[in-house]
């Protein structure tokens, strides 16, 4: 569908809206269209059977899918695509088990009752984001909610450039850079994240990292020793020489204590 | 014939049997042949012949007799001591305080067995010396919990076995330790006593079923040292040794099942752990051998835990309650009465149990079921179960608990008395002691006595008080979790969303109608959490925000009445809040699912003079349908829901006088199609003023289903 301003052609964006309550739909109808103009809402569908019948009816570019519905989950609709060619804003009434999925994989979620401004910022995001892009995160999003447990978590990083996936176990080090986080990995790339250190001390700290200074955190598996002298330095994997602050030189020792029991 | 041989002889006969045993008799089998052949002797003896034949009996009937074999020693102790006959009285008071201990008097039945040691020391009797000592140990484990102690004192009964160059009893101790070290959980030092076993047994002849638990053992230790390869065939083998018809030796057999289940389970092969924890339940089943029941469920519940199907781990976690509360009441390790006495599991084989520690192992199992219970609950998010469960968790674990504090200060107090009795010998053998240095000296031990009786009593109440402490915050902690599964959030926010959809539709009325309607209902649930009761006019006034709140997210799926008695006076009947918020639930988001008529909800409050009657009826597709449609996930959650409200009630019921009566009816038509489902509650109607205030603390508000 497109639209003719003037000279300028803007390609509409087609979104579909798959949710079992039919106020909630409304609502979400409600908001694109006081906020989102370069929306078109091609269709509705209120569960996982008629969700698929409309993708393929309709072939939306944008879905609104609620995670939890009467005849299974959206993960369960996602389930029966082969190749996604659409992009997905989901919405969950509740902070389920799979919101640390989500930021791992920085996969957009919007909480009901939804808030005007995070929807429109979700879907002009959508909006850009290359497809490719979007099913790397996808990907790492349903690995991640298949194997809940810590190991072999995927998570996305995102710089200017491009999108990277790593297994957090391949991640050395996060050092603080301004409002920006450097990520260190196994193969020595080197990866500058715009998005604060203390959020990913949030997301990895049950995931084996430790926050051993104001500007470092550490995943504990690439400690190769700990240096006593100037009041204690952690060498990494990499040969990286990481300073530790006062509070974090006794947690590290209260580690190493539980490990050496 | 008998008659013919003179009295005297056929008794020296008999106890020639009777001392000299090929192997010592440990763990007192019933020999009903000497007891009567002895009996019929009793009349006519007199002197230390009496007590030797007293004795004779009272041995042979002491775990399958008690009472009798109790009175007979009794009577042997008294004669005993009239006529000064050291070592009918030693053996006397070896019958009388073995039988104390069967009969759970094991203080006393320490004392009388230290002062048989004492008279067999003096003898220098070695082979009884060691007998009794292992006596004690035995008490000292199985009525004391004190592992520590018994290990103390069988070694010391190896010192002496070896030292005396008694093959039998110095291979008896060996497995002993091997059997307490591995009950220690210490597998190496298991397995070095298993070793020396095996050096002493192969030079003597043991019987057979011995050989097999001592098979078994080897699979054990290693089990122990998470070797389950090297464990199995030991297993296997050990289960070709024993025979399946003889009531004792199928108990063991069962535990053997459980071990083969569990290392096969620690060796991540379910499929074969499961052949064997049903084998161990179907060969406990016939002679009802609650032990080997016990075991094999939890093994069952553990598995199923494992392998996430928590609706039959829940059951086999309720099998393991089931049978731990059989055993719990009769104190018995078999559900046959005329079996009680046999021993109902290998551990018995070395020193039979008394009725309180196998009470004791089947609380230890019991609080392992209510563990992965309460794991269930929790994964499952369902708090208010998970409380309930909590709260018969902490009751076995006190149980455990004060089952062991108090043996501790028992055994203190006890030692305490040896080292007085000791104290007053040293005194008694020194003469020339003054006579007021004695008595300053007693004076003191008094005090010291009462001092540490005072100690004792402070750091026990100290230890009950702390753990009182902790298990309200528990409570405190769930109530808080409850409120949060109270709160449903799926239905919060989705009717939230339902408020925001008039805000755009620039519907103010109505926004700000739903919108007090859902502080209403919030604002009822803060309230509800902290009161036991409530009037019945609050209880209707939530439910109609619920259901109207529920009615603007699925505007076309049902319609619902609400039909009040006009004899009931909303203000003055209380009832415990939210009972029937649960099933209103379930028909609106199960029942109501699959219908292609529009639901239909009636809830009907009426009263006759006693009680309240709340019936609460659906046109929904019915309860066996919806389980049929439901994933496996949903079906738990709903069994469990239901479960909880029936805990609730049976709670709420303990501390009434007039009984809450539920029940969940189907609807049928002629066809016997479902046609919904009705659930009627009776409450009696003066409620508030028989309810005592404690229940304020024991209700839960109900799951949500």
């Amino acid at each position: 569908m497109t639209t003719f301003t003037g000279k300028i052609i803007q390609k509409m964006l087609r979104v579909l809206i798959i949710d079992d309550e039919s106020p909630v739909r409304a609502t979400l109808r409600g908001l694109l269209d006081k906020t989102c103009p370069q929306v078109k809402i091609v269709g509705e569908a209120n569960s996982v059977k008629s969700g698929c019948l409309a993708i393929r009816e309709k072939s939306p570019d944008l879905i609104l899918l609620d995670i939890k519905m009467d005849d299974g989950t959206g993960f369960d609709l996602l389930k029966r695509f082969e190749n996604i060619n659409f992009k997905i804003i989901f919405i969950t009434a509740y902070q389920e088990f799979a919101i640390r999925a989500f930021e791992f994989s920085a996969v957009d979620y919007i909480l009901k009752p939804v808030n005007p401004e995070r929807l429109s910022e979700a879907v002009k995001k959508a909006e850009i984001i290359h497809q490719k892009t979007f099913n790397t995160q996808l990907g790492a999003l349903r690995e991640n909610i298949e194997n809940p447990d810590k190991r072999n978590k995927k998570i996305v990083l995102k710089n200017q450039e491009s999108i990277f996936l790593f297994n957090v176990d391949d991640i050395v080090r996060c050092e603080s850079d301004g409002s920006y986080t450097l990520f260190e990995t196994t193969g020595n790339q080197k990866i500058l994240v715009s998005k604060l250190l203390k959020d990913y001390d949030a997301l990895l700290s049950d995931s084996g990292f430790m926050r051993i200074h104001r500007s470092h955190l550490i995943n504990l598996k690439h400690i190769k020793r700990f240096d006593r002298q100037d009041g204690g330095n952690v060498v990494m994997s990499n040969d990286a020489y990481i300073p530790v602050s006062a509070s974090g030189r006794e947690r590290l020792l209260e580690l190493f204590e539980e490990i050496g029991n | 014939m008998m008659k013919k041989i003179p009295g005297h002889l056929f008794v020296m006969l008999l106890f020639g049997f009777l001392c000299n045993p090929l192997h010592p008799q440990i763990n007192f089998p019933l020999n009903q042949h000497l007891a009567d052949s002895l009996e019929s002797l009793l009349p006519s003896a007199s002197g230390k012949e009496k007590v030797d034949i007293l004795n004779g009996i009272s041995y042979a009937l002491i775990r399958h007799y008690s009472s009798k074999s109790d009175s007979l020693s009794s009577i042997s102790v008294q004669l005993a001591k009239e006529i000064n006959y050291k070592e009918g009285l030693a053996k006397a008071l070896f019958c009388k305080g073995t039988n104390d201990y069967i009969n759970g008097n094991f203080i006393e039945g320490l004392d009388l067995l230290y002062d048989a040691v004492d008279l067999y020391k003096a003898m220098a009797d070695t082979a009884m010396i060691i007998d009794t000592y292992y006596q004690i140990a035995g008490v000292s484990y199985f009525s004391l919990t004190d592992l520590k102690e018994g290990i103390r004192l069988v070694s010391e009964c190896l010192r002496y076995s070896s030292e005396s160059g008694d093959k039998l009893r110095e291979a008896q101790m060996y497995s002993t330790l091997q059997y307490l070290y591995a009950t220690a959980g210490d597998g190496d030092s298991a397995l070095y006593y298993m070793d020396l076993y095996e050096k002493t047994a192969s030079k003597i002849s043991t019987p057979r079923i011995e050989k097999a638990m001592v098979t078994a053992a080897w699979g054990r230790d290693y089990a122990l040292k998470a070797d389950f390869k090297k464990a199995i065939p030991f297993y296997f083998s050990a289960l070709q040794m024993v025979n399946p018809d003889d009531i004792e030796e199928r108990s063991y057999l069962a535990q053997l099942c459980n071990f083969i289940g569990d290392a096969y389970l620690n060796l991540g092969r379910p499929d074969s752990a499961l052949v064997f924890f049903q084998k161990g339940m179907k060969l406990s089943r016939k002679h009802q051998v609650f032990y080997g029941s016990i075991i094999n469920a939890l093994g069952l519940a553990r598995l199923n835990f494992k392998e996430n199907d928590f609706l039959q781990s829940e059951l086999y976690c309720d099998s393991v309650i089931y049978f731990g509360e059989k055993i719990d009441s009769s104190g018995s390790f078999y559900g046959i009465a005329k079996y009680s006495k046999l021993l109902g599991m290998s551990g018995e084989h070395y020193i039979p149990m008394n009725k309180e520690f196998k009470r004791f192992l089947a609380w230890r199992i019991m609080a392992g079921a209510y563990q992965i219970l309460m794991r269930i609950s929790e994964q499952q998010e369902e708090y208010r179960n998970a409380l309930q469960i909590n709260i018969q968790l902490n009751k076995i674990n006190d149980s455990i608990a004060n089952f062991q504090k108090r043996t501790e200060i028992l055994d203190l107090l006890h030692k305490y008395q040896a080292e007085q009795k000791d104290d007053e010998i040293t005194l008694l053998s020194q003469e020339n002691q003054i006579q007021r240095f004695k008595i300053d000296r007693s004076r003191l031990i008094l005090f010291s006595v009462i001092a540490i009786s005072i100690l004792l009593l402070f750091i026990l109440i100290l230890v009950l008080r702390q753990s009182r402490i902790k298990s309200e915050r528990q409570v405190a902690e769930f109530k808080q979790r409850l409120l949060r599964s109270q709160m449903n959030p799926h239905f919060i926010f989705n009717s939230l969303t339902s408020v925001q959809n008039f805000i755009l539709q620039h519907d103010d009325i109505k926004a700000s109608v739903y919108l007090s309607r859902f502080s209403d209902l919030v604002r009822n649930i803060l309230s509800n959490s902290l009161v036991e009761l409530i009037t019945l006019e609050e209880e209707i006034n939530t439910i109609e925000n619920y259901l109207e709140l529920q009615k603007i997210r699925f505007p076309e799926k049902f319609m619902y009445s609400i039909n009040i008695d006009e004899n009931l006076n909303l203000e003055s009947i209380n009832l415990p809040p939210m009972l029937t918020q649960p099933f209103i639930e379930n028909a609106i988001e199960h029942g109501f699912k699959h219908i292609e008529h529009k639901g239909q909800i009636d809830l009907n409050f009426m009263r006759n003079a006693d009680y309240v009657f709340i019936h609460i009826t659906d046109n929904g597709i019915g309860r066996q349908k919806s389980l049929e449609m439901k994933s496996l996930q949903e079906r738990n959650h709903k069994s469990m829901a239901i479960k909880t409200t029936v805990e609730r009630i049976k709670t709420m019921n303990k501390k009434l006088k007039k009984k809450i009566y539920f029940e969940i009816m189907d609807l049928k038509d002629q066809k016997g199609k479902g046609t919904g489902t009705k659930v009627v509650f009776k409450i009696p109607s003066e409620a508030g003023l028989d309810w005592p205030p404690i229940v304020r603390t024991h209700l839960a508000t109900v799951e949500q289903m």
